[in-house]
């Protein structure tokens, strides 16, 4: 049997949110809610499920209106998982990216708008379409 | 025990062709610090002639014209975090890992004796390259040297989904038959020429030679390399990074400088750089060396080169201290009437931090000035680097680096996100 002692390096970089008690351990009659301390809420944990594989991209336009992406929101983008039919995705299209809803048929990829004033796109070699990654969160501003 | 080296293709080219695939498949060149030469090129641009890695880019200026060459700067901001994107996605798929270098890591796989290990490499390539965009490719061996000719091989196999193995005897005797002995790894420019003298060309010829003869002539090193080519490894994983015993923040400067007050300005931005390169590590330095240098191939001008050596009462990390002392030393060393190319700073004797020795006739308030650096690291690190600075460190019009086609930091900055047109 090997027996091997394996150092690893601390990484500060990797924050955790650890409960603080704020009014410190005194001798005096404790808080009671003390006990039922939780780890803080952490925004990146929930959004971001896999960091080394998701990108942010600020989004410029008005075609997506009618299910609440907005100019100025922030994509989520998880290069990592699978791309299905139905889902939100970012492509490149055309010397740029957009980002649309897939809709995929036997023989044709689309990209559908949520605004009357939009129509699909398809992407094929004419356009040299890509699926660059799916979206897993739209932030929007409140106004 | 296997390892598995993985190496990214083009790698800064391929970071800039993720955030602009209408790239792909073009010829892009990326170039060192200060717009120099060619340090990454795709194999689009390598087909072009007069195109390859050294070259300095205004001697191609022309060639670059007409074959629509694609040029960028260099963003190490942005080149680290996408290093780090495909060293953590590698590691999940082995605990036992060694990052080598920003576009290098060698994979060691233990108990993976059941596995299919070139179907499972090659589903490690696939899905780093999903992940993170970046095309990897990756060498299977028994030592590492030969998985670092397996990984070379790779990149001439089309077929090969990106991982060749040199696993059986068979496979390395084919592999290293042709291999040119100047590529194996640790063979430095002397041994090649050493080598070639006595007319070994290949890695399988160098394996026919006495391993006594080696020992003499290309010492311990030689002969590690000796057996590692032949599948028995010498070279083992080394996981946790060697600290740093000294770092160096020197630049040359866009062009030929001359008066004094600038390349002070460039001085108190490199020793800027030192102060959080060494919180960042959680260390501090003992001693620093500040250097100036005239260009030492202007044979037409006066050459002057000068340093000085500075050894601090307490060991610090502290931008103040360490950039007032450094302009200090150069102002004792600038001469007037040279033309000066570069400058620079050499910390050393570098400690952790939790291990200073304090002085008892310091007279710095050390606690407070540790809060003030932690709170300028946060502001920076939150909004940029160097948005609050020292006024010493100006805002460098004159010694700056060229860098004329930077990508923007599409990964840690807000403000350089890729914008989504909808």
């Amino acid at each position: 049997m090997e027996h091997t002692v394996q150092i690893t390096r601390y990484d500060a970089a990797d924050q955790r949110l650890i409960p603080f008690f704020a009014n410190g351990l005194t001798a005096g009659f404790p808080s009671p809610g003390a006990d039922y301390m939780e780890l803080a809420i952490n925004l990146n944990d929930t959004l971001i499920k896999n960091p080394s594989s998701t990108f942010i991209g600020r989004i410029k336009g008005h075609s997506m209106k009618d299910i609440g992406i907005f100019d100025n929101s922030l994509a989520i983008i998880d290069k990592s998982l699978k791309v299905q039919d139905g889902n939100i995705v970012v492509a490149f299209v055309d010397d740029g990216f957009t980002l649309k809803q897939i809709k995929i048929e036997r023989n044709k990829i689309l990209l559908m708008a949520f605004n009357p004033d939009f129509e699909p796109i398809i992407i094929d070699e004419s356009n040299e379409g890509i699926i660059w990654g799916r979206v897993t969160y739209i932030i929007n501003q409140a106004l | 025990m296997i390892f598995g080296l993985v190496d990214c293709i083009s790698y800064y080219c391929s970071v800039v062709q993720v955030f602009k695939p209408e790239l792909k498949g073009k010829p892009v060149v990326v170039l060192s610090n200060n717009d120099g030469a060619i340090v990454s090129l795709t194999k689009e641009a390598k087909k072009i002639d007069g195109v390859k890695r050294g070259v300095p880019i205004f001697t191609i200026k022309d060639i670059v014209k007409q074959n629509k060459i694609n040029v960028f700067s260099s963003n190490y901001s942005l080149f680290e975090d996408i290093s780090l994107r495909v060293f953590h996605t590698l590691g999940c798929f082995t605990p036992e890992i060694e990052r080598y270098s920003i576009d290098e890591a060698f994979l060691q796989f233990k108990g993976y004796e059941y596995y299919d290990i070139v179907e499972y490499a090659k589903h490690i390539v696939a899905v780093t390259i999903k992940n993170t965009g970046i095309p990897v490719s990756m060498g299977l061996a028994h030592t590492k040297t030969l998985s670092k000719v397996a990984n070379k091989l790779s990149k001439s196999d089309p077929d090969c989904q990106g991982v060749k193995s040199l696993l059986s005897k068979d496979e390395i005797a084919v592999g290293l038959k042709d291999f040119p002995i100047e590529d194996v790894w640790g063979i430095g420019g002397r041994y090649a020429a050493l080598l070639h003298g006595m007319g070994i060309r290949t890695a399988s010829q160098f394996l026919k030679l006495n391993p006594e003869w080696i020992k003499k002539n290309m010492n311990i090193t030689g002969l590690r390399m000796w057996h590692e080519l032949q599948g028995k490894s010498c070279i083992p994983l080394e996981q946790i990074p060697p600290g740093k015993k000294g770092m160096c923040t020197s630049r040359s400067f866009g062009k030929l400088m001359t008066a004094c007050e600038p390349i002070s300005e460039a001085i108190a931005n490199y020793g800027a750089v030192c102060a959080r390169k060494l919180r960042a590590q959680h260390s501090c330095c003992k001693t620093m060396k500040v250097f100036i240098q005239t260009h030492p191939f202007r044979m037409d001008l006066p050459q002057y080169n000068a340093s000085k050596l500075i050894v601090f009462d307490v060991p610090t990390n502290n931008t103040f201290e360490i950039v007032s002392k450094a302009q200090e030393a150069f102002s004792e060393i600038f001469k007037k009437g040279y033309h000066y190319k570069k400058a620079g700073i050499m910390v050393m004797d570098i400690i952790p931090e939790n291990q200073v020795q304090a002085n008892f006739f310091d007279i710095v308030d050390r606690e407070k000035q540790s809060k003030v650096m932690n709170a300028l690291d946060l502001i920076n690190g939150r909004f940029g680097h160097d948005v609050v600075r020292l006024g010493s460190q100006g805002y460098g019009r004159d010694w700056k680096l060229k860098s004329d086609n930077l990508p923007p930091n599409y990964t840690t900055q807000m403000n350089d996100l890729i914008q989504i047109i909808i």
